[in-house]
């Protein structure tokens, strides 16, 4: 296979089935979350479940004083990484013509000298935490081949991406699929790993808000 | 051209400022060591200004020559003396060839050998034919 | 009339000086996308070089190629290299036709076996023994076999001739294949582009006529000196790809201050050609310089990669069918799960009896 052969099979049939796959992933994970069902209350709620859930997920987003006693450091690079990733995968005109042509739906890009910041940013949390998971004796302890996993592949669009922005070390056409594989190994690699947390976190912090909404029986 | 018109205040150059500067470093060898540069510009790709960005800022020189061998020639001195600007015309006017040529003088301007070897038997020959008729005629 | 020997003494009959020859030395290097300091080797080389015979074969093709070639933008400098070449053979341009044609082709390989240039132009379709393209009777595979078993080097002009082409394009009914697949023991230049630039054909036959060997050769076995650098890297609307400055439609405010086309699925960056620098129409201008993006034309397979007006970053293909399967097939394997979950639950809660510190006190024991 040529190295356009292989650019046309990621843009084509590559692209459609990882997408199938995180699609398939993900509604299997959610509905069957779903289905574990919760205990029923049976008692009326003073206050309201789904006010607060809602309100969780929003709020949860943002950094309280008093939310760490360990430090900043995992505080830091953690808003770091998550908003390097996001801005850098939502706001990059490319990527928007991507979601455009699946959705049919698009916004205003940033300009590519931001999204170069952001993607720098993102890479360099990323080191950073891996380097903090080395060096933690008990972080190190904790982890196990997932971590690291989860950690390459989402590392690997974000350095691939930035080579083919920049035109570094291999043509545009094989820098373009090596990109845009690493993508679909992580669209694929989502639903199955603890990368399912970008859907299952809304989940969890709708339900944490939703029992501090219970605020009791209503009276 | 509409983009040359939409963007009437900011020129959209290309390559023009690379071309000048290895123009400048070609007068620096020129100088130091008598070696010439030979620049295609058909080699180069232009944005729509660069060629215009180009003639103005070496200028008009002291030179203007017109070969007229195998279709027109244009060779022209810049304002930047040592810096020439050598065109090639087809029959029908159309652009053939584009160089710049940093140089004391392009090599094309100088009669070549063989030709003048050509011209020397040239004259010979009529010389000789002179000579003859002159002879014949006393 | 006796064919000259050597392209000095043929210029010599044109009565070029050699000033002129300076000059169709210069034109030519030029031609050949060489460095002008290569010049002075090039001049040694034309004056010594000989007259290659030159057999055309075309084969599923559009006669774009041709017509390609024979409105190429240099009348004068093309003129005498494509004069100095002796095509022998070529059944769109020769006035002979039918078994003269035919018998001049048979001429031409045996008065120069080993020696020819074979040009191909079209594609090879080989499914059901290549019944689908004849010419004089014979299939195209046969008289590319029978012809190509002479020739010095094979050129493969056009995108069919190189990749495959159009005939090729899914479902490609004919079993279209390009030159390349069924030459091998034979150098094949691939001069791709549908069609491709005059200037590479005539600067491929420059190449073989001054050097006496094809040029270097990409991946793709396309010569390194035209097809070296992609579209995007020669573009001049590249600074405004860069700041992110892309036109939206073809006839916004972007599209009219010339911003860059890849919004509109310019094929730049995965595509390799001369287009910025040798350029169309009596050198005119290039696609992109006209407003309109590069559709990819010499690249393997360029008609199915995706829709011309398709942005490389996004897919080929719709998703929405695939997507659609894939949520049903997610529904029904999640609910399925969860209700088998719930059920075991609910086993688990039948099952559940009361545990006495008397049962426990015996387990101890």
């Amino acid at each position: 296979m040529t190295s356009v052969e292989l650019l046309i099979w990621v843009r084509g049939p590559g692209l459609q089935l990882s997408l199938a796959a995180f699609i398939l992933g993900m509604t299997y994970r959610i509905l069957q979350t779903y289905f574990l069902g919760r205990a029923k209350n049976l008692a009326e709620p003073r206050g309201s479940e789904w006010v607060h859930g809602i309100k969780t997920i929003w709020w949860r987003s943002f950094f309280h004083p008093g939310m760490t006693v360990r430090g900043y450091f995992t505080i830091i690079s953690g808003y770091m990484f998550h908003l390097g990733f996001i801005v850098t995968l939502l706001f990059f005109d490319q990527h928007i013509e991507l979601f455009k042509s699946w959705t049919g739906l698009s916004w205003p890009a940033l300009p590519p000298i931001v999204i170069t910041v952001t993607a720098v940013l993102g890479i360099a949390a990323l080191v950073a935490v891996l380097v903090d998971r080395f060096a933690d004796p008990v972080r190190y302890l904790l982890s196990d081949y997932q971590d690291y996993l989860c950690w390459t592949l989402t590392v690997l669009p974000l350095v691939t991406g930035l080579l083919l922005a920049y035109k570094i070390w291999l043509p545009y056409t094989s820098l373009l699929t090596v990109h845009i594989i690493s993508f679909e190994l992580l669209l694929v690699a989502i639903p199955f790993t603890k990368l399912s947390h970008v859907f299952t976190i809304f989940i969890a912090r709708w339900y944490n808000g939703a029992i501090a909404g219970y605020r009791g029986v209503q009276s | 051209m509409t983009a040359t018109a939409a963007n009437d205040h900011q020129p959209l150059l290309f390559n023009a400022e690379p071309i000048l500067n290895e123009i400048r470093h070609g007068l620096d060898q020129l100088l130091a060591a008598g070696t010439a540069t030979i620049i295609d510009l058909q080699r180069l790709p232009f944005g729509v200004d660069d060629e215009q960005h180009l003639r103005d800022t070496l200028g008009d020189g002291e030179v203007h020559a017109t070969i007229d061998s195998l279709g027109k020639s244009s060779v022209q001195e810049t304002g930047v003396a040592g810096v020439w600007w050598v065109t090639h015309y087809s029959d029908d006017g159309a652009v053939l060839g584009n160089f710049i040529e940093v140089t004391t003088i392009p090599e094309i301007l100088k009669s070549q050998r063989p030709d003048i070897e050509h011209g020397l038997r040239k004259l010979r020959t009529n010389l000789g034919a002179d000579r003859s008729t002159a002879t014949a005629q006393e | 009339m006796v064919k000259p020997a050597s392209l000095a003494e043929h210029l010599e009959c044109h009565q070029v000086s050699r000033r002129g020859f300076l000059k169709f030395c210069a034109l030519t290097t030029s031609m050949m996308a060489l460095s002008p300091s290569m010049m002075p080797a090039v001049a040694r080389a034309l004056e010594k070089a000989r007259r290659p015979s030159v057999i055309w074969l075309s084969f599923q093709e559009c006669t774009g190629c041709t017509e390609s070639l024979t409105r190429s933008h240099s009348p004068t400098i093309e003129n005498l290299i494509l004069n100095y070449l002796s095509l022998d053979y070529h059944h769109t341009l020769q006035a002979a036709s039918g078994d003269a044609a035919e018998r001049a082709r048979e001429a031409a390989m045996s008065e120069n076996y080993g020696q020819y240039i074979l040009a191909v132009d079209g594609s090879i379709p080989v499914k059901d023994g290549g019944v689908y393209s004849t010419i004089a009777g014979v299939s195209n595979l046969e008289m590319l076999q029978h012809t190509v078993a002479g020739a010095a080097a094979v050129v493969a002009i056009g995108s069919c001739a190189a990749f495959g082409g159009l005939p090729h394009a899914h479902p490609n009914p004919t079993g279209a294949v390009p030159v390349q697949e069924l030459v091998h023991d034979k150098p094949v230049v691939n001069v791709s582009g549908c069609p491709p630039i005059p200037v590479v054909i005539s600067g491929v036959l420059a190449h073989y006529l001054t050097f006496g060997r094809i040029p270097d050769l990409d991946s793709y076995g396309r010569p390194l000196s035209f097809f070296g650098a992609s579209i995007h890297d020669r573009c001049y609307r590249r600074p405004y790809y860069n700041k992110g400055l892309f036109a939206e439609t073809f006839d916004d405010e972007g599209a009219k201050n010339g911003w860059c086309l890849f919004k509109l699925g310019c094929k730049g960056p995965t595509t390799y050609n001369a287009c910025a620098t040798a350029k169309w129409n009596q050198g005119t201008s290039f696609p992109i310089q006209s407003g309109h993006g590069c559709i990819g034309c010499s690249e393997p397979h360029f008609w199915d990669a995706g829709g011309f007006y398709q942005p490389l970053s996004a897919g080929i293909g719709s998703v929405g069918t695939l997507a659609g399967m894939a949520v049903v097939a997610g529904a029904a394997a999640g609910t399925a799960a969860g209700r088998l979950h719930q059920a075991k639950r609910k086993q688990a809660q039948r099952q559940h009896e009361k545990v006495t510190v008397a049962d426990l006190e015996e387990t101890d024991s």
